[in-house]
């Protein structure tokens, strides 16, 4: 099986709108407030499904195990880097916009091979899921970076966005 | 050294940042910026039909590559250049090894009032 769209998990927006997840502390789902969220890397083994369980759609758990994960030590760590500088816009009308700082590798000496994807998830919670997904993005092919800087460049539409 | 000229020192010692210059292989941009911690300016590109590319460090060897998307669009939010192709990455190759800036899709959720 293989990657074949970005989407949001649609158990995040449900637990979001039944008060399962918070802005804040062990249960923190907010994308602004929670203290981490990260981006980890994945081949083409796993097969992505946004309508998975909230429990499926976490870090180490259904198609997000580490076997599917791509990483290279302490350059991109398992577990994937720190999404900074996270924001919640209204750009326009019907629109609402989670965006980001574009997320380099942590050192320029990264060595990644047949990257696909990236998982992004809250590291922060807890409880009732730990490490659970907002979304996963699928690059749209495989990508390759040898002792150099692999960088995720968000789009300008955001990591994920909402229109009503 | 006198009291008070070393007393400035120690109030007003202050080291800038390094300063880094930049320059793109395939538009005619250059920048430089002052950052301590490891950085890559990025910049829409001309030369690249408007994608967002990385610049690289004045005098690099390399070649700055724009990858098409190896997969169907469908209703993908993707990075589109200026010829209307979806572009999936940005390789930078060097002599010692390649970057690579993937251009990442967004992912969306749209709402129904039925």
């Amino acid at each position: 099986m293989a990657w074949s769209a970005s989407a949001v998990f649609r158990a995040y927006v449900t637990d979001l709108v039944q008060g399962v997840v918070e802005n804040q502390g062990a249960t923190s789902m907010d994308w602004v407030e929670v203290t981490t969220a990260k981006a980890a890397l994945y081949n083409n083994t796993g097969t992505p499904d946004k309508d998975v369980a909230s429990a499926s759609s976490a870090y180490n758990t259904g198609q997000w195990v580490t076997g599917n994960e791509v990483a290279d030590g302490a350059n991109w760590a398992a577990g994937g880097v720190a999404i900074t500088g996270r924001t919640v816009t209204n750009p326009s009308t019907g629109v609402i916009m989670m965006d980001a700082t574009d997320t380099p590798s942590t050192t320029s000496t990264a060595t990644l091979a047949a990257v696909f994807g990236c998982l992004v998830y809250s590291d922060s919670i807890t409880t009732p899921v730990a490490d659970q997904g907002f979304c996963f993005n699928y690059f749209g092919g495989t990508n390759t970076v040898t002792s150099g800087t692999f960088t995720i460049v968000w789009h300008a539409n955001g990591v994920f966005r909402a229109t009503v | 050294m006198s009291k008070e000229v070393s007393q400035k020192f120690k109030d007003a010692l202050l080291l800038q940042p390094p300063e880094q210059r930049w320059e793109c292989p395939n538009c005619d941009l250059k920048d430089v910026t002052r950052e301590s911690q490891p950085h890559t300016r990025f910049h829409s590109c001309g030369g690249l039909k408007g994608i967002t590319a990385p610049m690289v460090p004045a005098g690099t060897r390399c070649e700055v590559k724009a990858n098409v998307r190896e997969d169907y669009v469908g209703d993908q939010d993707v990075h589109w250049d200026d010829e209307g192709k979806p572009i999936m990455s940005v390789t930078t190759t060097r002599d010692d090894g390649q970057d690579c800036a993937v251009l990442a899709p967004c992912a969306g959720v749209r709402g129904e009032v039925q």
